[in-house]
């Protein structure tokens, strides 16, 4: 068997050989160059570990209105809360709905947004008390979840198959579990829920109360900050009159007291009460500062150089706490004789520290117009228009 | 013909030897020392040991809110007999969070050199410098892999008074709530480069 030639040339090998000796003599040099480059000692120390962990709820603050609010201008307290915040009697009365399911007929409620930001939720629950006002049966058909800052679609409870039904004008109370959609307080301070229903007999419901309630660390509640009424198919928004600072002194974003304030100084049993009872600082919450607004001026201008004053009272239950202003118009709290300017007044309760006194923090504001006032050429005496009362809760928790 | 084929592995021969040889060389040089020869004097190898005597590193913080720093010395003695020519840090997190993967809002870290031992006090621990002070790693994420470490002594037999400031930055929002991260910290140490001995 002969041995197979190469048909290159002699030449051609040998520039073959050549090329083969440099990769040779390049690759033994790399293997040198590399043994330069990577090899001595090395050494580690190491530290820690170290656990780092940061609060549950950072500082920050968070605002709310009383929905609790009396009215003793009179000199006798009546209630005049929020109709859809208590079980209390006050009820929400809708307009006449159709009797069957309509997608342009909905009752819908804009919750306030007081939670810590960030914050999981759970045992999240949208609870409503409602009822027909004559024979017929208030249904509702779906309840929507929507977020208020853009409407957008939270999620859907669907009772269309078997709607959830009062009997005639007994009270029917509906506990819907919404853990699902509300996760976390990021979605419960932008929360808006929309009631599509009916009437049997094509009648109004009463809603004695709509509220969400939940728990992040501690339990909270949430109430309504405007509502509106589209039951017979025309929207009608109202929002919670004290809850926010519209400063038009429009019918219904305006609070105004019953009776004219008392002259020359205030009564003890003449006042307006706010109750704030849900802020819902957590239990072992910091607080840090607590901060009262009152935007307020006078129903009718205070005429013959009079002016409206007030002073007020800061409760943690029947246990007087602090009180902001004296009871003259050189020591009040504030005094304005305007029906136009707003007059803003900015407290920091500062002996509001614990979670216990700013979970239940009464309010009690005196009115009287100085220096006197009734009678002929004395100055008017005037009711007082309020269109904010608001606490600001800045705390953290560890 | 047959001499210049003869010429072209005579060449080859000499290029392989040549890398062979300087390979040999390379190994010479930089395998263990503790091999031994027939000559009469001893060769004994260096010893390179990188540690932290003192060290509050373990030392953890909780609750932190942003904004919050965190100090804690520790020293780094380099022993044995041979200097370093550079040393690294390399940062890990069991268990791992936001705090930590983060890099814009977590935490972060940085570290400075004292001339002389930090005064300590606390807890809350804080330090002081009676000497004069110098960034040994400027404020970066808080997590990273061998990163460099500058303005260290590195001198075998000396010591590096070093503090490390863990900061969560003001800017962490709400999703860093309620977060937990346990972090592991690694200085490693590299010899000098080789000289005639």
């Amino acid at each position: 068997m002969r041995a197979r030639r190469s048909r290159r040339s002699p030449r051609a090998r040998s520039s073959a050989g050549v090329r083969l000796a440099a990769v040779a003599g390049s690759t033994l040099a790399a293997f040198v160059v590399s043994s330069l480059a990577l090899a001595g000692f090395n050494s580690a120390g190491t530290g820690g570990p170290m656990s780092v962990t940061t609060k549950r709820i950072f500082s920050g603050s968070r605002s709310t209105f009383p929905n609790d609010l009396r009215d003793a201008s009179s000199g006798a307290a009546s209630n005049k809360s929020d109709p859809l915040a208590y079980d209390d009697g006050i009820v929400d009365a809708t307009g006449a709905w159709a009797n069957a399911f309509s997608a342009t007929r909905f009752f819908q409620a804009d919750f306030n947004s007081s939670r810590p930001a960030g914050v999981p939720t759970s045992s999240v629950n949208f609870n409503i008390k409602y009822a027909g006002v004559a024979t017929g049966n208030a249904c509702i058909y779906k309840i929507e979840l929507r977020r208020v800052s853009d409407g957008g679609l939270v999620g859907t409870l669907d009772h269309s198959a078997s709607p959830l039904c009062s009997t005639g004008t007994t009270y029917r109370v509906v506990n819907e579990d919404i853990s699902t959609y509300v996760t976390s307080t990021d979605v419960a301070n932008d929360l808006r829920i929309k009631i599509f229903g009916y009437e049997t007999a094509s009648k109004a419901w009463n809603i004695e109360y709509a509220t969400v309630t939940g728990t992040s660390y501690s339990a909270w509640t949430l109430f309504d900050t405007t509502v509106t009424d589209q039951s017979t198919g025309t929207a009608a928004t109202t929002p919670w009159s004290i809850a926010t600072a519209e400063a038009t002194g429009a019918a219904g974003t305006i609070y105004t007291d019953a009776s004219n304030w008392p002259s020359a100084a205030p009564a003890g049993t003449k006042y307006l009460q706010v109750t704030f009872d849900h802020p819902d600082l957590p239990t072992g919450a910091v607080v840090q500062s607590v901060t009262l607004r009152n935007i307020w001026r006078a129903a009718a201008a205070v005429t013959n150089g009079g002016t409206l004053c007030n002073y007020f009272e800061v409760y943690n239950g029947a246990t007087l706490v602090e009180t902001h202003g004296g009871t003259t118009q050189a020591t009040a709290q504030s005094c304005n004789n305007s029906n136009v300017t707003w007059q803003t007044d900015n407290a920091t309760l500062t002996l509001v520290d614990t979670v216990a006194e700013a979970n239940s923090m009464t309010i009690k504001f005196y009115y009287w117009i100085a220096p006197i006032c009734g009678g002929g050429g004395n100055p008017t005496c005037v009711k007082s228009v309020t269109d904010q009362v608001q606490a600001t809760f800045t705390y953290y928790l560890d | 013909m047959r001499r210049k084929l003869f010429n072209a592995r005579k060449l080859l021969f000499s290029i392989a030897a040549l890398g062979a040889a300087a390979s040999v060389a390379g190994l010479g040089t930089f395998a263990t020392f503790t091999s031994s020869t027939s000559a009469s004097h001893t060769i004994a190898s260096g010893t390179l040991s990188l540690t932290a005597p003192f060290s509050r590193l373990g030392t953890g913080a909780s609750p932190i809110a942003a904004g919050d720093t965190m100090q804690r010395a520790f020293d780094l003695s380099y022993s044995g007999s041979i200097s370093f020519a550079s040393a690294t840090l390399t940062t890990s997190a069991t268990p791992s969070s936001g705090l930590d993967t983060d890099a814009t809002d977590g935490l972060h870290i940085a570290i400075d050199k004292c001339s002389q031992a930090w005064t300590e006090s606390g807890p809350p621990y804080t330090y002081t410098c009676g000497g004069s002070t110098s960034s040994v790693l400027a404020s970066r994420a808080l997590i990273g892999s061998a990163i460099a470490l500058s303005n260290l002594t590195l001198t075998a037999g000396s010591t590096d008074h070093l503090r490390v400031t863990i900061t969560l930055p003001g800017t962490a929002g709400n999703t860093l709530q309620n977060q937990s991260s346990t972090i592991s910290y690694t200085f490693s140490g590299s010899q000098r480069a080789g000289t005639d001995q």
